[in-house]
């Protein structure tokens, strides 16, 4: 264990060239006037046009007809443009073979999942659209094949056909009896404690200082996780912060009982300002993010998180991990774009769901 | 001598009919600067401003057509074959060229759009390859919905969860993205079939009306087609290329004669016409008066009538600047910074002299001088720029400066032997040993520069009869009185006598402050007019205690702002000691160090001086007596340049 251990942070430790790969390629990433430029345009056609000729989506949509692509299929392309980046980063320096790079890979495997509970789970089931949204493009990677799970007519059915998967001994426990629906809310908290548990343990992996700086990371996005849901719970469904607390995440950068706190607020007004004497509320605050937009704040805090890292680290698990949250960002803000351009939304206001 | 080109006012009357004529003669003569009639003769009943429609336009729209179809770039050339062409006779053959060149651009237009179209179902259809049925007669079935278009890949693979629905889609061709093909559906269940397509981004592909037979038949075809409409717009190019070599030269004719025309035409709207006579008025420097009024010879019916401009108060006089050769160059500055009104002074020559001067001093190096300079005959006599002329001068004060300091090319031992020769000691002058003596005489050579430019302000506002800037103001006598009085008490403080006792104080120092506070109220007194406070006297007392405070102020630091000048000369020679310093590290590579630094110093410390002399020049000379509100002297000249037939 010893040595597999210090093989593995000796490959960490001298992983330059990647490091140095990931460098150029978020030196060609949007900026602010990209997306500006990107809001002015009219049409769909026009945006993806735009992102054709003038960003690094260029090479994903050469092939693509922009006069005559549906939206759903740009973004589909996009996604799968920012996947295959990933593909080539962690295959680059053969990191792939180190358990903490599948991550991604984790994160889709266990998204359409979900997805397919909550599709089993419907009373109108509409195959048609759930079709259309797998991601079949990942399915040579992906521990099960994707491929049938349309065809699936059960939980039950979904739990035999996840045998020999990690998330089989996962979802048998959560497995309604007699062919009733299952408890979504169990399954994503089940399924995300496994994500987080797996990336605390490969990350631990590594050496000392990077074990610390991706826990930090990591630790930061499962408190905005808790934090969004706390406040939800509390906002909207006035639970107690016992109940809330029992369905959260049981990791994070911030003590346990400082999260509580936040839970056992009495409203939403009381969670804002209980937030707002939080580190991270001050930090929202110093950097003017609209806590009140608790969501898009989340997303920006845990955007300027990765960032710092990606520029002050050099080791490759944690330019990787930052850095693939950041392509995934740059993703979401495009097709918010694009979706506002379809919609008419005035560009101001989508200026303000960014995450730049 | 610089200065300002006297003007005489002159009034052009004569028969409305002769107008054209006239406005001929006065482009012609290259002297006269037009100004509206309106300003000096007030349109009335009888009288008005000529605003007719512009006859030549619509020739010269002919020719912006042609020159947007086919790119010609027209240009002035001798047109003494149309002089006495008419309108009519011009405009029909422009507009027969143009219907010509249309005509042959039509037809290229028409081949390339077929080629167009061919290329693009050339694409379209080459994917249908596999299908060895007739096109159109798949395309007219009425049973089932036929529909050719394209997948992508990954929508492909999950056509395998519709097995159970009434399609079926045939695999055609397929590329890196996306598999080309085809789908049927019964006309029953042909909306469902398109929802589902529809969710796998499914894109219809329409086959062009032009296309039959078989998908191999109907390749071959297209690529026929696509050489012959190939072919013939390289036809069409060609004949349309050689049509217009053909009339390139007629077209600049008449481009050159309507422009000439419509440019004179345009002139009209500045005469005012009174009944049946025509009235131009304008400007004529004094020394091309008498060559003017002779062109009018051939015209006795128009009456020129001229008087000095500075006897004439309606308009004032457009400024035309006359510099000599050596200080020619330098009025760029001068035209940068505004002219100057007509009873103003030419600024052109004391610029030249301190700008020369000053650069001399901050650039100082002999060889680096000789580059400049040479540098500059190149620009100015090859490219015809007058920074280039302005650097020869420039390259050659830092030339002699630069012997005066023992440099060439940053080195200061080459001079050395030959002062000893001619028994020189005291030269070369070394800036970096002699630190203190480098930043006082800068500051000396500010001192008189700002002394030269109150005297100049004196003088000019004598003669403009402003006795308040001229006498009292911070410019003027008291001012000039004032900083004289406080810079020799200072050296003399220095130089370790004390002259500021008995009256010297009270006399130099205070009463010209004191005259300086009330200077308006003096000014006013002087020249007859009653003095108000506009604001009240507290008012008055308190902003011009904060104004002399400024003039004070201002003297300090406008004096110590040409401490700079003693900078850059030893910020020079600091420079060219460290590239010599490289070069002795380096032997082995010191030729490329030593060229390298100097071209990088060269440009460095010339782009640098450049501009700090330049500031100099603005903030601390032209501040002090120039106002710069002078409107340029533009003789009436067409303009072919700039026109949008040309562009």
């Amino acid at each position: 264990m010893e040595t597999e251990r210090k093989k593995r942070s000796d490959v960490a430790r001298f992983a330059p060239a990647t490091v140095a790969k990931i460098r150029v390629l978020h030196g060609r990433q949007l900026k602010a006037e990209d997306y500006a430029e990107l809001m002015a345009c009219r049409t769909v056609n026009e945006a993806a046009a735009y992102l054709k000729t003038s960003t690094h989506f260029g090479d994903a949509l050469s092939a693509v007809d922009t006069n005559t692509a549906h939206r759903g299929m740009i973004e589909d392309v996009l996604r799968k443009s920012v996947f295959y980046e990933y593909k080539r980063i962690t295959d680059f320096e053969r990191l792939n073979k180190q358990g903490f790079y599948n991550f991604c890979i984790i994160r889709e495997e266990i998204a359409e999942l979900l997805r397919c509970i909550r599709y089993l789970n419907a009373d109108d089931k509409n195959a048609v659209k759930y079709i259309q949204n797998l991601p079949l493009y990942i399915n040579k990677y992906t521990s099960f094949d994707m491929q049938k799970l349309p065809q699936l007519g059960s939980f039950g059915e979904l739990v035999e056909y996840l045998d020999k998967t990690p998330y089989k001994p996962i979802m048998k426990k959560l497995c309604p009896p007699g062919g009733e629906k299952a408890d979504f809310t169990k399954c994503e908290i089940a399924l995300r404690t496994y994500y987080f548990s797996r990336l605390f343990e490969t990350a631990g992996y590594f050496d000392e200082k990077t074990t610390e700086k991706l826990y930090e990371l990591v630790g930061v996005q499962v408190d905005m996780i808790n934090i969004i849901n706390g406040y939800r719970m509390n906002a909207y469904f006035h639970e107690e912060g016992k109940t809330i607390e029992s369905l959260m995440l049981p990791f994070g950068k911030t003590a346990a009982k400082k999260m509580f706190d936040l839970y056992d607020s009495a409203d939403a007004a009381d969670f804002m300002a209980r937030l707002g004497r939080t580190y991270y509320g001050r930090l929202m605050h110093e950097n003017g993010f609209d806590a009140y937009d608790l969501e898009t704040a989340a997303q920006k805090l845990k955007f300027m998180y990765a960032r710092k890292a990606l520029s002050d680290s050099q080791e490759a698990p944690v330019v990787v991990y930052a850095f693939e949250h950041l392509m995934q960002n740059e993703v979401s803000n495009v097709i918010r774009v694009i979706e506002s351009v379809r919609y008419g939304v005035p560009a101001s206001e989508t200026e303000r769901i960014l995450v730049i | 001598m610089s200065s300002i080109e006297r003007m005489e006012y002159v009034n052009i009357s004569g028969p409305a009919g002769l107008l054209d004529r006239t406005l001929r003669v006065i482009s012609d003569s290259g002297s006269f600067h037009i100004e509206p009639a309106s300003k000096v003769i007030a349109p009335s009943e009888d009288s008005y401003v000529p605003h007719d429609d512009d006859p030549y336009a619509p020739a010269l729209a002919v020719l912006a057509d042609i020159s947007s179809m086919c790119g010609i770039k027209y240009s002035e050339v001798p047109c003494d074959s149309l002089k006495n062409a008419s309108l009519q006779r011009m405009f029909k053959t422009v507009n027969s060229i143009k219907s010509r060149i249309a005509k042959k651009s039509n037809d290229m237009q028409y081949a390339s759009d077929r080629l167009n179209e061919n290329e693009q179902a050339l694409t379209q259809v080459e994917h249908l390859m596999g299908l060895d049925v007739d096109i159109r007669s798949l395309m007219s079935c009425t049973s089932f919905r036929v529909s050719f278009g394209k997948l992508p890949k990954d929508s492909y693979e999950k056509l395998s969860y519709y097995e159970d629905k009434p399609f079926v889609f045939i695999l055609l061709s397929d590329d890196d993205e996306y598999c080309w093909g085809v789908y049927f559906s019964p006309l029953s269940s042909a909306k469902e079939t398109e929802r589902i397509f529809e969710s796998l981004y499914y894109e219809r592909v329409e086959i062009p009306g032009f296309v039959h037979g078989k998908a191999e038949d109907a390749v071959k075809n297209i690529r026929e087609h696509i050489e012959k409409y190939t072919k013939r717009r390289d036809d069409a190019q060609k004949a349309l290329d050689e049509l217009i070599k053909e009339n390139k030269s007629v077209l600049c004719e008449h481009y050159t004669r309507l422009t000439e025309l419509h440019e004179l035409f345009a002139l009209r709207s500045k005469a005012v016409i009174t009944g049946d006579r025509f009235d131009l008025v304008g400007f004529v420097p004094k020394r091309s008066a008498e060559d003017f009024r002779k062109a009018f010879g051939e015209l006795p019916e128009v009456g020129v009538m001229m008087k000095p401009s500075d006897k004439f108060d309606a308009i004032s006089p457009p400024i035309k600047l006359r510099n000599s050769k050596l200080a020619e160059p330098f009025g760029m500055f001068v035209e940068m910074y505004g002219l100057p009104s007509y009873d103003g002074i030419n600024p052109t020559t004391l610029v030249a002299l301190t700008y020369t001067l000053l650069f001399g001093i901050m650039f100082g190096d002999l060889g680096q001088g000789i580059c400049v300079c040479l540098l500059g005959l190149f620009l100015w006599k090859k490219k015809n720029m007058r920074l280039g002329a302005v650097m020869t001068r420039l390259g050659v004060s830092s030339a002699i400066f630069g012997t005066l300091f023992g440099s060439v090319f940053g080195t200061e031992e080459l001079l050395v032997p030959v002062y000893r020769s001619m028994g020189i000691d005291f030269l070369p002058f070394r800036s970096m040993e002699n630190i203190n003596t480098v930043l006082y005489g800068a500051i000396g050579i500010g001192v008189a520069i700002i002394i030269i430019s109150m005297l100049v302000n004196i003088v000019v506002k004598f003669r403009q009869k402003d006795f308040e800037s001229s006498v009292f103001s911070n410019n003027g006598i008291c001012g000039l009185v004032f900083f004289c009085a406080l810079i020799f008490g200072v050296v003399s403080a220095f130089m370790g006598k004390n002259v500021m006792k008995g009256l010297y104080v009270p006399l130099l120092i205070i009463l010209p402050l004191i005259l300086m506070f009330f200077r308006e109220p003096l000014g006013c007194a002087v020249a007859g007019k009653k003095f108000r406070f506009e604001n009240g006297v507290g008012d008055f007392i308190a902003s011009n205690f904060f104004e002399c405070f400024e003039f004070f102020l201002g003297y300090a630091t406008n004096t110590l702002s040409f401490v700079r000048v003693g900078g850059f000369v030893l910020s020079h020679a600091g420079m060219m000691a460290v590239v010599i310093s490289l070069t002795e590290i380096y032997p082995h590579a010191s030729p490329v160090i030593m060229v390298l630094g100097n071209i990088f110093v060269m440009c460095l410390e010339g782009l640098l001086s450049g501009i700090q002399v330049l500031r100099l020049e603005f903030y601390e000379i032209f501040s002090r007596f120039y106002d710069g509100s002078g409107r340029p002297f533009v003789p009436v000249k067409v303009n072919f340049g700039e026109h949008p037939e040309n562009t």
